[in-house]
């Protein structure tokens, strides 16, 4: 056993943990942490529902080892309504119906906020680009649209351009 | 309690039947091939860690350690100055697209465009691609038509070397992939195209790279025909591109071992393999 504390940020609070650093951190945020937020599909990588953000960069929960998130800043769906843009989005989501079974919803509103803190977009409210974005995680459910008109609509009340690279916070 | 047999199946709690891997992530280059080369057998380097982990997850066999390479500066060296590129094996495909210089290495923002999805290229990096040697990758088969040279921490050779004719990497024991380098990038046209876009987790079906220098001498490779993805050039040729690519698959046939695809029959991708060549010599020749 690797004997090893693990420092990192899990939505704003200062972690140390000694789990074992090749630990999923699927498993550490569901069995350790308690967030069990982050919803397992596959488990292989593929549906990406367990995603999460990383530096504000999705990955993939089920193929991320809590040793390689040493010293960044996680955020998992609990944490999302503490960030700026969170309620917003939460909230455009809501109005579009854009969860049915709601097992992707977690994973789906962190893309979402992944897409619009992205500074290299140049237009934000681009349907086609944030349909792209959305093929990180499957739903079974929605057929997508509700999901993108809600994204669509919360570029547009932001006006978001390039300049939303200004909205690289951490939560 | 994880949810996913696997998962647990993967890293049992009680480590009787498989025990987790030790883990170290070291910080400079040197500290890197210090520990790989302690235990270069037991041991497996993870990058972005995804294909290394799926596979060790149905593979249901652990490495005694794995060596995180996100941490060492030296591999995320990224240059593109004066017609050569310089791509560090830590870097992500994310920070790649995301470069200024991304569009100096022709073909590259179209073949990484076409990677899994925006999370998969949040993670997966230059090396791991590399090393991985899938036969369907899209970087390494843009990588080959542009005649890219591997560098390691030992040696430099040309990247069709790095695969042998099963498509498995060369690379020796405890050997690290640093980075790659591609000279002469301002004097080459290329052109990268696949079957169609896919969505999250497909793999591509075909792909075709196609580069031109000034000379009007083509280097062509294709992925999803063979086990390794065949490159190789067409020097003074002067047939038309849909015979030129007719006779390249022609001539390559009997090449190498044919890849299984459950989904896409044979003779589907080899038509769809002479269509997408013909579109992309007639692009590089215009
Ligand atoms: C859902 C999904 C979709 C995908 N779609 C695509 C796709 O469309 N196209 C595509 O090309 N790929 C695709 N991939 C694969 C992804 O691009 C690969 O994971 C990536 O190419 C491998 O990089 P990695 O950094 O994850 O490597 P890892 O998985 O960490 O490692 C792969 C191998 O490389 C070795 N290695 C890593 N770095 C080095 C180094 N510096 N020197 C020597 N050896 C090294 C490791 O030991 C391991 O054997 C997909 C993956 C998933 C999960
Ligand atoms: S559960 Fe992680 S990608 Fe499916
Ligand atoms: S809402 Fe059911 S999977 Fe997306």
């Amino acid at each position: 056993m690797t004997a090893r504390v693990q420092h990192f940020e899990l939505n704003g609070q200062r972690i140390e943990c000694d789990a074992h650093p090749s630990k999923l951190v699927v498993d550490y945020l569901r069995e350790d942490a308690g967030l069990t937020g982050t919803n397992i599909g596959c488990g292989e990588g593929v549906c990406g529902t367990c995603s999460i953000l990383v530096d504000n960069c999705s990955a993939r929960s089920c193929l991320l080892l809590l040793g390689q998130i040493e010293e960044t800043s996680v955020l998992t769906i609990e944490g999302l309504a503490g960030h700026t843009l969170g309620p917003v989005i939460q909230d455009a989501f809501s109005r579009h119906f854009a969860a049915q079974c709601g097992y992707c919803t977690p994973a789906m509103l962190l893309i979402a906020l992944e897409y619009l803190l992205d500074g290299t977009i140049e237009n934000h409210a681009d349907k086609t680009v944030i349909r792209d974005r959305l093929a990180s995680v499957m739903c079974r459910c929605t057929g997508y649209q509700p999901i993108i008109d809600a994204i669509h609509d919360v570029a547009k009340s932001l006006a978001l351009g390039p300049a939303s690279q200004k909205l690289r916070t951490t939560p | 309690m994880s949810f996913v047999p696997q998962l647990l199946a993967e890293f049992p709690e009680d480590g009787t039947t498989m025990k987790r891997p030790d883990f170290s992530a070291p910080t400079s280059l040197l500290e890197l091939k210090h520990e790989y080369s302690k235990s270069p057998e037991g041991t497996m380097l993870i990058a972005g860690g995804q294909s290394l982990l799926p596979a060790l997850f149905k593979g249901r066999s652990m490495p005694d350690k794995l060596i995180d390479i996100g941490r060492v500066a030296e591999l995320r060296r990224l240059e593109f100055g004066s017609g050569n590129v310089f791509l560090g094996a830590g870097l992500t495909f994310t920070q790649i697209l995301a470069s200024k210089g991304a569009t100096v290495l022709p073909g590259l923002v179209a073949a990484l465009g076409y990677v899994g999805n925006c999370t998969i290229r949040n993670r997966a990096t230059v090396g791991g691609s590399l090393a991985w040697a899938d036969p369907r990758a899209e970087l390494s088969l843009l990588l080959l038509v542009l005649d890219a040279v591997v560098v390691t921490e030992r040696r430099e050779f040309a990247l069709a070397d790095l695969y042998g004719e099963a498509g498995q990497n060369n690379l020796a024991p405890g050997e690290i992939i640093v980075g790659v380098r591609v000279n002469g990038c301002d004097a080459k046209k290329c052109e990268f195209l696949e079957l169609m876009p896919r969505a999250s987790a497909g793999r591509a079906v075909i792909g075709v790279a196609v580069c031109c220098d000034q000379l009007g001498s083509l280097r062509i490779a294709v992925s999803g025909l063979w086990k390794p993805q065949i490159c190789a050039s067409v020097v003074g040729c002067d047939l038309g591109a849909e015979s030129l690519a007719e006779s390249w698959l022609t001539d390559h046939c009997e090449a190498a071992a044919k890849l299984a695809d459950i989904a896409f029959g044979w003779a589907y991708r080899r038509r769809a393999a002479a269509v997408l060549m013909t579109r992309a010599i007639e692009s590089v020749r215009r």
